[in-house]
């Protein structure tokens, strides 16, 4: 009879354990939520540091939701000033050391699917789990912690404002728990007033002899001119793919995986005496690797914020078969 | 102002240039809170987010007996006095140096060899020329979600750390 009992003890320990467990991740993957609706919904006004490696960046980024829309605006404080403004669909970048416009902006009225995290999703992939709180730049914070379940992709530490969810520091990590790169607010006020002409550009007005570049991007199915993606790393699908320019070559084919969190763009375009030289193979920059290898007398190109071995499989995994 | 204050704290600002920015420093509260807001930025990023030098500094001070009878006692009742303030202040002093050592801010410099990073044990080569593809990828990169802009932040640091 005692050990009928123990057994039972037993048993249901082992429950509520899991139980909780289970309880607590459910909880991080609410945070998750509450970041990415938070990030979406809300008007900001900043200053955060970025750095990668032994670099360090700091920045101001404004948004504002209203009627109108979405209206963003990142500017870099240190070194030369450049400039990102987002009116809802379209992205200009402006680099005034260049004095050159990007613009970002489809050319086809159907919209991107949605390149945010899918938090449940993520779970297959990632152990989540809520870690301590903690005061970053005058807000209490949650820290997440997403654990990768393998080497295929980084791990990331986020910092979510307890009262309204939005993301205040966030940091990537590789599989031995260096931090690759990371972001915090150093300054940051959350709703209140904010006004109108803080994100807007004060380049706006002098761009007329600046050098315009437009990514002119149409959905494209590259499968129709025999490119193929073989068996990919474990959690990765396409999730959309285009025909697009970048920077002066002109009709490069773009697939784009994911894995929910992390990304990885492909690019493939014919070689020609205008390809840029750049070294093939593996390189690096950031948290950011690259692969790049030739294939069927075109370059393909392999970027993403995700280990050197995940671009390189995937590099490897795109082939070229005369279409039928 | 703000590109004279920065060359100030990177010690790399002319004479005339500190002594504007030293009679700005004076005169205008807000040119203060940008004074501290970039100390503050180098603070966070060695981690020291928790370290309030203004607190630790006017702690030591408070712990420093006040000196009730100046007059005939000065010598001997000034000096640990002294010594304390100068204890408090080398705090600070040694949050500032420590903030002018950091090789940072300047972009339009060459990126740091990857040696000199602890990332750099594989030996993978820094990528050069890339920018484009970067800023191409970015749109699409949602791990830092703050907005839609922020993943660029990655491609604006590198623009110009490249060429």
């Amino acid at each position: 009879m005692r050990s009928v009992l123990l057994a039972a003890a037993f048993a249901a320990g082992t429950v509520t354990c899991s139980g909780a467990a289970l309880a607590q991740g459910s909880d991080a993957l609410q945070w998750l939520q509450r970041i990415y609706s938070a990030t979406e919904r809300l008007s900001y006004t900043g200053t955060f540091v970025y750095q990668h490696g032994e670099q360090v960046e700091t920045s101001r980024i404004t948004r504002i939701v209203d009627a109108s829309g979405v209206h963003e605006r990142l500017e870099t404080l240190d070194g030369t000033p450049r400039e990102i403004v987002r009116v809802n669909e379209e992205v200009k970048c402006y680099l005034p050391q260049t004095m050159t416009l990007k613009i970002d902006r489809q050319l086809d009225t159907r919209p991107f699917p949605a390149m945010r995290a899918d938090p449940r999703a993520l779970a297959e992939h990632y152990t989540i789990r809520k870690a301590e709180t903690e005061r970053i730049a005058g807000h209490d914070c949650q820290a997440i912690v997403l654990e990768p379940k393998d080497k295929l992709r980084y791990g990331h530490k986020l910092w979510a404002d307890v009262a309204t969810g939005m993301l205040v520091k966030a940091k990537t990590l590789n599989e031995r728990n260096e931090v690759i790169e990371q972001f915090a607010f150093t300054q940051l006020q959350i709703g209140g007033r904010i006004g109108k002409d803080q994100v807007k550009s004060r380049f706006a007005g002098k761009g007329r002899d600046w050098r315009i570049e437009s990514t002119g991007m149409v959905p494209a199915d590259l499968a129709q001119h025999g490119w193929l993606l073989g068996p990919l790393p474990a959690g990765y699908r396409k999730v959309t793919e285009m025909r697009r320019n970048v920077g002066a070559s002109t009709d490069v084919g773009h697939i784009v995986l994911s894995d929910g969190l992390a990304a990885v763009s492909v690019f493939i375009e014919p070689l020609t005496s205008k390809t840029p030289q750049t070294p093939l193979g593996l390189s690096r920059l950031g948290a950011m690797n690259l692969y790049i290898r030739r294939v069927h007398e075109h370059l393909v190109t392999v970027v993403g914020e995700v280990p050197a071995e995940s671009v390189r499989l995937i590099a490897n995994a795109v082939e070229h078969r005369r279409p039928q | 102002m703000k590109e004279q204050l920065s060359a100030m704290i990177d010690d790399a600002a002319s004479g005339p240039e500190c002594e504007g920015c030293v009679k700005r420093l004076k005169s205008d509260p807000e040119f203060r809170a940008t004074w501290d807001v970039y100390h503050l930025i180098g603070d966070a990023l060695r981690g020291h987010t928790g370290l309030d030098v203004a607190a630790r500094v006017r702690a030591r001070l408070d712990q420093e007996p006040t000196v009730l009878a100046p007059g005939a006692l000065r010598r001997p009742r000034r000096r640990p006095a002294w010594y304390a303030l100068s204890a408090a202040a080398s705090i600070a002093a040694v949050a500032l140096v420590g903030w002018m050592a950091l090789p940072l801010f300047d972009f339009s410099s060459a990126p740091v060899p990857p040696q000199a990073s602890a990332l750099a044990v594989e030996a993978v080569p820094t990528a050069q020329g890339v920018g484009d593809y970067l800023l191409a990828h970015q749109r699409f990169s949602p791990s830092l979600a703050i907005g839609g802009i922020a993943p660029y932040i990655r491609t604006v640091a590198e623009e110009s750390g490249t060429r």
